[in-house]
Parts: C-alpha cells; sequence; structure tokens
C-alpha cells in the first residue's frame, strides 16, 4: 500500500515535523484575503440597526431622516422586511430576522440600511429613530427559583437533561457517610468570543443562485441553512471562505446578519457587503453563557473519592434552548462509583449562547478541577497524588478501555518541568522578594472527535498535486496540516501541493470544531492520496514499458515524486513519467473517510495536566502569572509548530477567563456594558509569561487513520483552575467566581 | 448640527484673508512612496477607511476601531530635518487629515525588493500568524521596533519587543510564537524603514507643499492645517466650536464610537516648534503638540516615576500619536497624567487672541470636563516643576489589566522629609470623583506628622472621606475607597524599603 503514514516513520518527511505553515506568505504580507476583502464589482454596503433595549416591541422606526441622505437605496426594518416563508423550520439556530417587532435582547438586530458607500450606510444607520415600548428584562440566573433549589437543596434540581446528566451509584447515601468533604458553589460569567477578525458578509444573487463570502467555520452548515431560510435547493449557494480570522466556536453558527445581509442584496438586486463593528457583535452573534455550577465531593480518609454530584445552570435565550455542558466530562474524570450529574437551562432576555472554545469542559473544569484542589487541602493530600489515587482505569461511566490515557504521565511529566516537589502546600507560605508566591494546578480532558469527510486529489501531468477539501482553516492549520498528509502520503515535496478549502462546491467536509478537522479531513485527504495513486500504480503495473510492470501492487511505494517497489529503492519510475506516457490528462482520486464503530469499542479522550505559578503583589494584591507548564497526551501531533501554536493560543485563552474575561451586563436594563475591546479585556503579551508545552509520546491506533487526537481545546480546559488554585495557595483566598480580580482578593 | 450659511461664509472670508498665503483643498500624504492628494469626502475618513475602501489596499485590519488591538498599525513617517522618521500608529483614529505632509508605510509597502523583509521571514518560519488578522499590524510594529536595530545590528531583547508589542492584540496565538520571531529576527538583514524608499525625493515634495496650509471643506465640514500658532488662534477665535485634534486618541474615539461629528476641526501637527521638550531653570517645559512618546523620552532619566507610568499608558501605538496637550484638555477623571502634573505644581500656558495666560493645574478642572479654557485658547506649553532632590515622588495607576487599560484608580504623592519627620505632602488621585482632585485635609494631616506606618494609616481614613467614588464597569466605588485608603500604606512601605535599602 502507497505510502500510508504512522506505518513507516521514515516515509513521513512532514507529518509530524515542526513545519512552515503554507500560508504564512500570504499572512505576513496582508495578502490574504478575508471575507470582507473580496473584489466584487458592483458593491454596495450595509450597515445593521440592533436594538437599544433587551426587552420590548418596536412601536415606530422613523427613518426619513436616514433615507433623505445621498447614497441610500433601501432601509429594511420589521415594517417592511420581506417575509421568509420557508416551508419548513431551517436547520441551525433559531434567527430573529426582522419577521415580528419583538425586541428579545439588547443589541438585536432589527433593521439595516443599504447605501453607496460604508459611511453612509452607517450614517444613516445612526438617523433611524426607533420607538420601544420597554418591558423590563430579567438577565440574573440569581434571580430564579432554578438558582434557588441549586442552592439549597442536594437532591435532584431543576429538570435534568438526560442526554447531558449522569447518574450512576446511589450519590445520596455515599456522600452522606464521606468522611471528608467539599461543597461549594462556583460560577463563570457571560465570555465574548472576540474573533480579531469581525463578522463579515458579502452576498451576490444571479437569478436564483446565492453566493456567499463569508467568515465562517462550516461552509457546508452554513449552505444548509441559508438555502432553507430562502427556500432554495442547497445547490444554488455557494459559500466561499477562504481565510477565517478566528473564530473559537462563534463563527460554527449561521446567524442572522448571514440572512438580512442576502436578503438585502436580493432587494436591491446588487451585491451587498455586511461587516459588523466590535460592539455590534456582543449579543447577535454567541457568546459562552453564565455557568452557575455546584459540586459536591466526598473522599474516604484515603482520598478515594466515593461521591461526585455536579449540578450546573446555564443562562440561555427565551427563543432558544443552549446547553452548556459543564458536567459532561466530570462522570469520566475519576473514579467514583456515585455520581450525579446534572445540566439545566434558565432563559433570560438576552441573545442565545454558543460553542465557545471547549465549551462545557471550560467552566466545567473550573468547578471540577477547583473543588478537587479544595478536597486535596480538606484531606492533606497533594492534589496530584489526590488524583493519581482516583485515575480510573477504564471509563468508569461507559466501562469501555480507554483508546489511549496519558494522564499520569502527563501529571508526573508536567510536575517534573514545573519544579512541583518545591511546593510547601502550605497557603501564603511561598514568597519570591516581597510578592506572595502559589503553585497550582489541574487536570485537563478533551473528548475525541472524528466525522465523515471528503477529499479529492488531483495529479497533475506538472508532477504537481492539487488537493481539495470544502473544510475552513480558522487559524488552526488546515492548509498546513493538510498539504502534509498530502506531501508525505503522494511522495510529494510540499511546495508541489496546493491546497484548496473553503468552498461549499468543493468535496464536503465537517465543521471546523471539536477540534476534529485534523482527523477527520486528514484521514479523507490521505485516503483521496492513496485512490489516486492506486489508480497510477495500477497504470504502471499495466504499462510494459514501466520498471514496475507487472509488480505486485502492496510492494510498490510512493516516495521521491515517483512510485519504487518497497524492496528495490531504485525500481520504480517518477510520476510524471507514467502520466507522460500513458496520456493521462491528469490523475484524480476521490474518497470519503468515516469513523468506524471504533466509539463503541473504546472511549477516545485527550487528557493534559497544567501547573500555574502566580505572584501577588502584597499590598495591590494584583495576581500576575508568571509561569505555566502544560503536558498533554493528544495522541499524533501532526505538525509540531502548528502544534504548539494551538496550545500556547488556547492557553491563553484560559489566561484570559482566569483572570479577566467578562461581559458585563447591567441587572436592571439588560444591554451590555463593556461591548468593546477597550473595557472587555483579552490578554495582552504582557500578561502572558512564557509557556511550555510538553507532548507526551502517545501512540493511538484506534482512533483514526492518522492517530492524532484534537489538540485546539483541550489547552484551555483545566487552565483557569490551576491559576485560582495557585491564587489560593498563594493568598489563601478561594476565589470560585471568575474572572479573579484584586476587588475579589482583597 | 449643520453648520450655519453664515459661519461657511466667515470661513470662506477667513481662507481670503489669508489668501496672501498659498492655500491648498486638499490634504497631501505619501502611502508607500506615492504621493496622494485627497480632497472632498475621502480627506475626513479614518485612514484605516481610505487605505480598505478607497486604496483597496486590505492587509491593513480593522477589528475594534479605537486604538485597543493594533491590527490597524502603520508607520507614519514625518520629516524631521533631512530625515524621515517612522513611528507605528493606529490608522484606525488617525483620519486622513491629520496626516498632511507625512509619509504612510502599510504593511503592503514592507517588502523589500518583492521578498519578505527580516521580520517577516522570521514571523513565517516560527508560525507567528495562525488566523492571520492580527498579523499585519504585528509585522509593521515588529518592523519600527527593527527600524531602530539596523545600525546597531544589535538582536532585540525580550523586553524591547515585547514593549514594542503591547498596542497589539492577538487572539490565537498566545504571542509565545511572535515574541520567539523578533528574539530569532535577523537583525543583519534589518533594513531602515528610511531606506525602503526615496526619502530625499520625499521630502522634497512635502516641502513643495509645507508653505500652503490646507483648508479642506466637505459638505458642512471643514479642515484646517494652521503652520503657526497665531493662524491657529485666529483661526479658533473666529470659529468658537473648532475642534483641535491632535493625536486624536481621544477625539476620534469618540468619532467613531460616540457618533461625535465635529465639523469644523483644526489640527495643530505642522504648527512649527510646538513640539519641543527642554529643560531650563528646573522646569521642563513641554510644547502644545509633544507626543507622549517624546515626553517618555525625556522623562526616562530626568523623572524616573512619571516614567514608569507613561510606560503603562496606553501603547506605543496611542504614545506616537497623543500628546500631552490632549491628555490635560480631555480631561478626564482618570487621565494618567493630571496627579502627577497637579502634585508637581506644573503650570499651563495657554495661547489665546488676547496673549498668554498662565494657569496652575489644579485649578485648570472646574467640574466634569469643565475648563478655565477660552473658546479661542489652546494649550501651548506645560511647565513642570521637576521633583527636587529632597522630594519622594511616587505615582500609582491600578487598572483592570496592567497594559493598555484605562485607569480605576490614580494617585500622585510627593513628600518632603526630614529624618522622620514629614515636613509636606502633596496628594492627588483620580477616578475618584468628576475631576481629578488634591486631598488638603491629608495633606495637611501629614504636615508635621511622623514618618511612621500609623501616620500613614491614619491618612488614609481621612484620604477616604475626601473622595466621592462612583461604581462603573472598572470597578465599584468601595473598591476604589479601599484603595483610596491603602495606598498610602502602601507609599509609606515604598518609601521605608527604599530606605532600607539604602541603608544596606
Ligand atoms: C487605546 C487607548 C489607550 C489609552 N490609554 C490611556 C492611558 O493609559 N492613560 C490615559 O490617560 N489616557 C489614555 N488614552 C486616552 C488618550 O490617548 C490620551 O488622553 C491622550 O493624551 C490624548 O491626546 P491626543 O493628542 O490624542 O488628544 P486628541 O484626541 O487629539 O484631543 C483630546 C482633546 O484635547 C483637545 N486638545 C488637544 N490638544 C489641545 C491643545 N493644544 N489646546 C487645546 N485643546 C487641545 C482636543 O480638542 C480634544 O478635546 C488612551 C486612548 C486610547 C485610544
Ligand atoms: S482597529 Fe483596533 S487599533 Fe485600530
Ligand atoms: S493570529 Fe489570529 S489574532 Fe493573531
Amino acid at each position: 500500500m502507497a505510502g500510508k503514514i504512522g506505518e513507516s516513520e521514515q516515509s513521513a518527511k512532514y507529518v509530524g515535523k515542526a513545519v512552515n505553515r503554507v500560508d504564512g506568505h500570504s499572512k505576513v504580507t496582508g495578502a490574504a484575503t478575508y471575507a470582507a476583502e473580496h473584489k466584487i464589482d458592483d458593491l454596495v454596503y450595509a450597515a445593521l440597526i440592533q436594538s437599544t433595549i433587551a426587552k420590548g416591541t418596536i412601536t415606530k422606526m422613523d427613518t426619513s431622516e436616514a433615507e433623505r441622505l445621498p447614497g441610500v437605496k433601501v432601509i429594511i426594518t420589521p415594517f417592511n422586511a420581506p417575509r421568509l416563508s420557508s416551508k419548513s423550520t431551517p436547520s441551525g439556530r433559531s434567527l430573529l430576522l426582522l419577521q415580528d417587532k419583538q425586541v428579545q435582547h439588547d443589541r438585536q438586530n432589527i433593521g439595516l440600511v443599504i447605501a453607496d458607500t460604508w459611511e453612509s450606510a452607517s450614517h444613516a444607520a445612526s438617523l433611524v429613530k426607533v420607538s420601544y415600548k420597554q418591558t423590563e428584562p430579567q438577565v440574573e440566573i440569581e434571580k430564579h427559583a432554578t438558582y434557588e433549589k441549586l442552592k439549597s437543596t442536594t437532591s435532584e434540581i431543576g429538570k435534568q437533561i438526560s442526554a447531558a446528566g449522569h447518574k450512576r451509584g446511589d450519590f445520596s447515601q455515599a456522600f452522606a457517610s464521606g468522611a471528608h468533604k467539599v461543597d461549594q458553589i462556583y460560577s463563570t460569567p457571560m465570555e465574548s468570543h472576540n474573533p480579531m477578525e469581525p463578522f463579515a458578509v458579502i452576498a451576490s444573487w444571479e437569478g436564483e443562485h446565492l453566493t456567499l463570502y463569508d467568515t465562517t467555520q462550516a461552509v457546508f452548515a452554513t449552505r444548509k441553512t441559508v438555502a432553507e431560510h430562502f427556500d432554495i435547493p442547497e445547490s444554488h449557494v455557494r459559500i466561499i471562505s477562504p481565510f477565517v480570522g478566528g473564530g473559537f466556536g462563534s463563527k460554527l453558527s449561521t446567524w442572522s446578519h448571514v440572512i438580512l445581509a442576502a436578503m438585502a442584496a436580493r432587494k436591491v438586486n446588487l451585491p451587498v457587503k455586511l461587516v459588523l463593528s466590535r460592539a455590534q457583535m456582543y449579543g447577535p452573534v454567541g457568546f459562552r453563557p453564565k455557568t452557575i455550577q455546584r459540586i459536591l465531593l466526598a473522599a474516604d480518609k484515603n482520598g478515594k473519592l466515593t461521591a461526585i454530584r455536579h449540578d450546573n445552570i446555564n443562562e440561555t435565550s427565551h427563543f432558544e434552548d443552549y446547553v452548556e455542558a459543564s458536567t459532561h466530562t466530570t462522570s469520566r474524570m475519576y473514579a467514583c462509583p456515585n455520581l450525579i450529574t446534572s445540566q439545566n437551562q434558565v432563559a433570560l432576555d438576552i441573545g442565545t449562547p454558543t460553542w465557545m472554545r471547549a465549551p462545557g469542559e471550560a467552566p466545567g473544569s473550573f468547578a471540577l478541577e477547583s473543588a478537587m484542589d479544595e478536597l486535596a487541602y480538606e484531606l492533606g493530600l497533594d492534589p496530584i497524588e489526590l488524583r493519581v489515587r482516583n485515575y480510573p482505569e477504564k471509563d468508569p461511566e461507559s466501562g469501555l478501555p480507554w483508546s489511549s490515557n496519558s494522564l499520569r504521565e502527563c501529571y508526573k511529566v508536567g510536575a517534573e518541568k514545573f519544579g512541583w516537589h518545591k511546593r510547601n502546600p502550605e497557603p501564603k507560605s511561598m514568597r519570591a522578594g516581597k510578592d506572595l508566591l502559589g503553585w497550582g494546578m489541574a487536570a485537563a480532558t478533551y473528548p475525541t472527535y472524528r466525522m465523515a469527510a471528503n477529499a479529492q486529489v488531483t495529479i497533475l501531468p506538472s508532477g504537481e498535486a492539487l488537493v481539495q477539501a470544502g473544510s475552513q482553516d480558522i487559524g488552526t492549520g488546515t492548509y498546513t496540516i493538510m498539504s502534509q498528509v498530502a506531501a508525505d502520503t503522494l511522495g510529494l515535496p510540499i511546495e508541489k501541493i496546493k491546497f484548496e478549502l473553503g468552498d461549499s462546491t468543493l468535496p464536503r467536509t465537517p465543521l471546523s470544531g471539536g477540534s476534529m478537522t485534523a482527523a477527520s479531513v486528514g484521514s479523507a485527504v490521505q485516503l483521496a492520496c492513496q485512490t489516486a495513486l492506486n489508480s497510477l500504480i495500477k497504470t504502471a503495473i499495466a504499462d510494459q514499458v514501466s520498471p514496475l510492470y507487472q509488480a505486485k501492487a502492496e510492494s510498490i511505494v510512493a516516495r521521491d515524486e515517483g512510485l519504487y517497489l518497497s524492496s528495490d529503492s531504485k525500481k520504480g519510475e517518477r510520476l510524471t513519467d507514467i502520466i507522460k506516457r500513458n496520456k493521462l490528462k491528469q490523475v484524480v482520486g476521490k474518497a470519503e473517510s468515516k469513523p468506524g464503530n471504533e466509539d463503541e469499542k473504546y472511549s477516545m479522550h485527550s487528557y493534559g495536566a497544567i501547573f500555574a505559578e502566580v505572584k501577588i503583589d502584597s499590598d495591590l494584591v494584583r495576581p500576575k502569572l508568571t509561569r505555566m507548564v502544560g503536558a498533554y497526551g493528544a495522541g499524533k501531533i501532526l505538525n509540531l509548530k502548528t502544534a504548539r501554536n494551538q496550545m500556547f493560543g488556547g492557553m491563553t485563552f484560559g489566561i484570559g477567563m482566569a483572570l479577566m474575561e467578562h461581559t458585563l451586563i447591567d441587572p436592571k436594563l439588560g444591554r451590555i456594558m463593556n461591548a468593546d475591546l477597550a473595557e472587555y479585556h483579552l490578554p495582552v503579551n504582557l500578561d502572558v509569561p512564557n509557556l511550555d508545552v510538553i507532548f507526551i509520546d502517545e501512540h493511538d491506533p484506534h482512533i483514526n487513520p492518522l492517530g492524532a487526537k484534537g489538540i485546539g481545546e483541550i489547552s484551555i480546559t483545566g487552565v483557569a483552575a490551576a491559576i485560582a488554585n495557585a491564587v489560593y495557595h498563594a493568598t489563601g483566598k478561594r476565589i470560585r467566581d471568575l474572572p479573579i480580580t484584586i476587588d475579589k482578593i482583597m | 448640527m449643520l453648520l450655519g450659511c453664515w459661519q461657511r461664509y466667515h470661513i470662506y472670508a477667513f481662507a481670503r484673508w489669508l489668501n496672501f498665503k498659498p492655500m491648498r483643498d486638499y490634504i497631501v500624504l505619501y502611502i508607500n512612496g506615492k504621493e496622494c492628494r485627497v480632497a472632498g469626502a475621502d480627506a475626513f475618513l479614518p485612514l484605516s477607511s481610505y487605505l480598505r475602501y478607497v486604496q483597496s489596499a486590505t492587509g491593513t485590519k480593522v477589528v475594534c476601531e479605537e486604538g485597543d488591538c493594533g491590527a490597524c498599525t502603520v508607520l507614519s513617517g514625518a520629516v524631521s530635518g533631512d530625515e524621515i522618521a517612522y513611528r507605528p500608529i493606529n490608522a484606525c483614529i488617525q483620519n486622513v487629515y491629520q496626516l498632511d505632509l507625512r509619509h504612510v508605510i502599510t504593511i503592503e509597502g514592507l517588502k523589500v525588493d518583492g521578498e519578505l523583509n527580516c521580520v517577516q521571514k522570521s514571523m513565517v518560519q516560527n508560525q507567528g500568524a495562525q488566523c492571520g488578522f492580527c498579523t499585519p499590524g504585528i509585522v509593521v510594529a515588529m518592523c519600527s521596533l527593527f527600524d531602530k536595530k539596523c545600525e546597531s545590528k544589535t538582536p532585540a531583547t525580550e523586553e524591547e519587543i515585547r514593549d514594542a508589542l503591547t498596542g497589539n492584540l492577538c487572539r490565537c496565538t498566545g504571542y509565545e510564537p511572535i515574541i520567539r520571531a523578533g528574539l530569532e529576527t535577523n537583525t543583519e538583514e534589518a533594513i531602515a524603514l528610511r531606506a525602503l524608499y526615496p526619502s530625499r525625493q520625499i521630502i522634497e515634495s512635502i516641502g513643495k507643499h509645507k508653505g500652503d496650509a490646507p483648508l479642506v471643506q466637505y459638505e458642512e465640514r471643514i479642515f484646517f492645517g494652521p503652520q503657526s500658532i497665531s493662524e491657529a488662534v485666529e483661526f479658533k477665535a473666529k470659529h468658537a466650536g473648532t475642534t483641535i485634534i491632535q493625536g486624536g486618541t481621544d477625539v476620534c474615539v469618540q468619532m467613531n464610537k460616540r457618533g461625535f461629528d465635529p465639523k469644523v476641526i483644526m489640527s495643530l501637527n505642522n504648527v512649527s516648534g510646538l513640539n519641543e521638550l527642554n529643560v531650563e531653570d528646573g522646569i521642563l517645559r513641554v510644547g502644545g503638540r509633544a507626543t507622549l512618546a517624546q515626553l517618555e523620552e525625556k522623562v526616562t532619566q530626568l523623572i524616573p516615576e512619571f516614567a514608569d507610568i507613561l510606560w503603562v499608558f496606553g501603547s506605543p501605538q496611542i504614545k506616537n500619536a497623543g500628546t500631552l496637550a490632549g491628555n490635560i484638555v480631555n480631561a478626564s477623571p482618570i487621565a494618567d497624567t493630571i496627579p502627577f502634573l497637579y502634585v508637581m505644581d506644573a503650570e499651563f500656558e495657554l495661547t489665546g487672541s488676547k496673549g498668554v495666560r498662565k494657569v496652575k493645574a489644579d485649578s485648570f478642572y472646574k467640574g466634569y470636563k469643565k475648563l478655565d479654557l477660552q473658546s479661542d485658547e489652546i494649550v501651548t506649553q506645560v511647565n513642570i516643576p521637576l521633583p527636587k532632590k529632597s522630594s519622594t515622588l511616587k505615582l500609582y495607576k491600578v487598572s483592570k489589566r496592567k497594559n493598555l487599560d484605562i485607569s480605576t484608580f490614580t494617585a500622585a504623592v510627593v513628600m518632603e522629609r526630614e529624618n522622620d519627620q514629614i515636613r509636606s505632602a502633596r496628594i492627588a488621585y483620580g477616578g475618584v470623583a468628576e475631576v481629578v482632585l488634591r486631598l488638603p485635609k491629608t495633606e495637611e494631616f501629614l504636615a508635621g506628622k511622623k514618618f511612621t506606618e500609623e501616620t500613614f494609616v491614619a491618612a488614609g481614613k481621612i484620604a477616604r472621606g475626601e473622595i466621592r467614588p462612583i461604581s462603573d464597569v472598572r470597578g465599584e466605588a468601595d473598591f476604589r475607597l479601599i484603595l483610596a485608603e491603602t495606598i498610602l500604606e502602601k507609599f509609606f512601605h515604598e518609601c521605608n524599603e527604599e530606605q532600607a535599602a539604602w541603608a544596606r
């Protein structure tokens, strides 16, 4: 079989190596074209009008002054918006599309102005006078009965969402008889994804055919949702998205502005460009919901967990359910016979939340891993020791064996690198000069997902290969990793691979979420390359002139731009020779790769251990993160450079989550108070110390042909807890409510 | 508000009055070596929009439109002597008219003979780009750092790289690969920015336009770029509603975010002699258009405490554009320079049609954004007495994020002491009322007291009683009250430690 990666490590010139990004050049020169930057003729511009209240009814929208502005073409409001009459409920999110006059959240899209220039559109939008009949919004989980239940009882609360909740053994009894216990409430705030690239779309109709230049993590899902909203066949919609300036989950969904832009383009019969301002992104394009989590742990005197309870409430909107599955991994993290978890939503007058980097795992691990630290102190045990004592030999929930699990090694290697053995566990006991010093750690996990994916490879007479898959590169390195896989499989230098993605007319692939692109699309690319090679091998074997004439297909490998006998490295010939001699225009390989039933046989996850050091100024108690080490078992690392970068990026997301990120909402008005980067703080470089990432060498033959687990999301998981635990160690103050700010420590 | 016809007439009359001097009705700027004459609506666009929409140069990204992320960083080159000095600025909060007679280099203009430059190469090599949206801004900011290195050919230190990139957010990389790209940039290959373009030619042709001041009009908007203080004062006297824009780091944010739409605008950018800084008779004299970056450079040796505060002021991009005068006149209660100016007893020189008037810093502010500044007056100089050898000066800034953040609370304390006897203290707090406050009761209490912890604990309690903070997104009132109280203890501890260190 030709060049199968992983089988013969020598043949892998690129996979597993620190290869430079193939799109690096276009990015450092500013040449990479993002959604808003495609050059389209006759373009007109749209600007959104958003609600300035959180709840009520629009009674009037006075557009007269705006309409008088030169260049204004049309203003679409709920009073004149075209009716969208889809036959069925469209897939994707529940969108508010100017079909009624209700306002259901702050910054709801309630209209748009289309004009000749961006300036006139946005100026006109600011001149539209909106009158409302306002009602008092409800934006606090704490005012809801579910919260009272969470606080006041240890029996089941709220509705238990069966899909998300877990139950085994007898929690109540085990907890009652536990020797050491923790019972605490943790909370994480509403957070905004804030990808650097704003949401942007260009919509262009040609008859009943619609082309959208969009910034999306899911070209195929977008195509489906858009087609359904306009009642046209999917084949009439094309989504183009070659570069995405970050998404972190926010661009997995097709939000209302995409449909509105297409609606506007149809109305004016011209291509329309719509770019959201930073402020317009706080509400209608998702966010991580606030969570309030109660955790109860009990352990025997040896530190063996006997009971775990984890209840989560998250906020959602009144028009769509959203579960932030914070308790999801709790059931698998530790060996414990008695467990109960529940997921509960509280509907509020806010936009609908959405997946944000490690949805569920990120807030959930903050609660669970903080609670584990509290239990370690309760027991007088080292936090690593406590975790090791409760390591599950197999998946405690499903009973399946792990496909691979390096968690204990992560603890060991991470602790060594960090110097954990020098830690005095006593809070406030360690100092660095004047500053208090704190060391904390936490564990992390993230499931390994894989979905069906397709790819196509075209080997050209020039000896170059065009590799195509619909897919997306949201900065995670899809272009590069797929080029590596193709180059190795085809035995070509990476410069001869041209990889195309971000287009719904290309072979179908899954969305870029759940850290599964590398595994899913990579497997398809590998298979497509093999298919193309197999057809060339067939040609060569049948070709009397070829040195490979009548050779056995299994004995042929692809390398050095040719096909050669694996037993005799000299016997064979270049791909171009076979193609030329046989007068082939090109050689095409198409493939679909899908997961088998491995998930019925194995429980498949990445694991990691994170260590954090904080220093705290003794007068002003400002926590400063000074060091962080993460050790991860994440399967085969396809590209060391992109992988390390992903980890650094995710850890930095975790730093933001721990120390600063917080979308503030006015409890009375229901308006977001910090809808900008001046007051919604992301870490700047000086907030991020030098980070250290170690990958455990992990060979997992069960998960997928590449042996790769995802890395984009495990990187944020556990970080906030490690930092909170370090802050406790430094100050003796346990902060259970993120973010950890000076005023909370004081 | 529409500009009345009569007012418009006045502007034309003014233009005619000035007609003995030639006038231009367009802005002249150079972009990547090419001259652009910009008139009409385009002259009033933010530079980032002008680049992206008019010039179709989309390498410059727009992310926040308020100077907070650096994705729109470009280099602004001003002629200084027979050279052009380039500094990174945020293109989203610079309107085209502010760049009259400047040479702007964008990401598209950085390539050396169509090849990647040393920074770009290292960024590729070290995977400094993930999604790539912050990347052009980072490359431009970093090229400015290596511009300074091209003579010494010394590599950049991590500290220098981190400082240079304070104003550049990246949501993907965690910065590590970017910092590494900086560390591994081959300085041997660094090419001076001024060598990328024929400086002499550009300077010459800028010189040709220097003599005529721009007066650009579009619909009801007017921009004027005077060359002398007298022209500026004259204009301002004629047009009471004139908005001065200097760095624009306050005004342009208000335009982009709060719909502020000034009709008559004047920039002091081409007024000669106004950007000088010098020390005379123990007084630091700062010109009315001196930037915060110039100031920071100047005080690094002179007043290190103030330099430390300027270090955490915004970002390099903000400091390259923003001015001290702008910080003073913008009059925010959390402006970082004001508490310092209060306790140093600084004095502002205000030039109006009746001449120059001097006002003390702490009597300049009359209420929230109410100033002792007449409609025709311009801040032309700030005089700051240098701290005496015998006095101790300490400045504090508390913000949610340490760098690139607006303050929650600020404080300045200067104390004269003889052994363990406090002779006098001057204290100013910001972020605790609608203007920066002096704390007379606390100052009075401290005078003559023993220099002990108890004294400062007691002083803290008095200080707490002298302020009336409010709660906002940056902090609760209670938090500010606690800070107001504890900051004086911190001051005591710091003095004590220094003394101990001295004794050792
Ligand atoms: C991202 C960002 C970060 C920032 N960080 C900080 C910070 O850390 N600390 C801080 O204090 N501020 C900060 N600022 C605010 C701002 O940068 C400062 O206030 C700066 O000093 C303003 O100077 P400027 O020249 O840009 O003012 P401009 O915006 O040009 O003008 C400000 C005001 O002053 C008036 N004015 C300017 N010069 C004169 C003059 N000579 N005579 C009369 N009136 C005049 C203008 O008419 C206007 O009303 C920040 C701003 C941004 C966008
Ligand atoms: S776009 Fe963020 S600083 Fe200009
Ligand atoms: S690379 Fe995506 S924001 Fe920096």
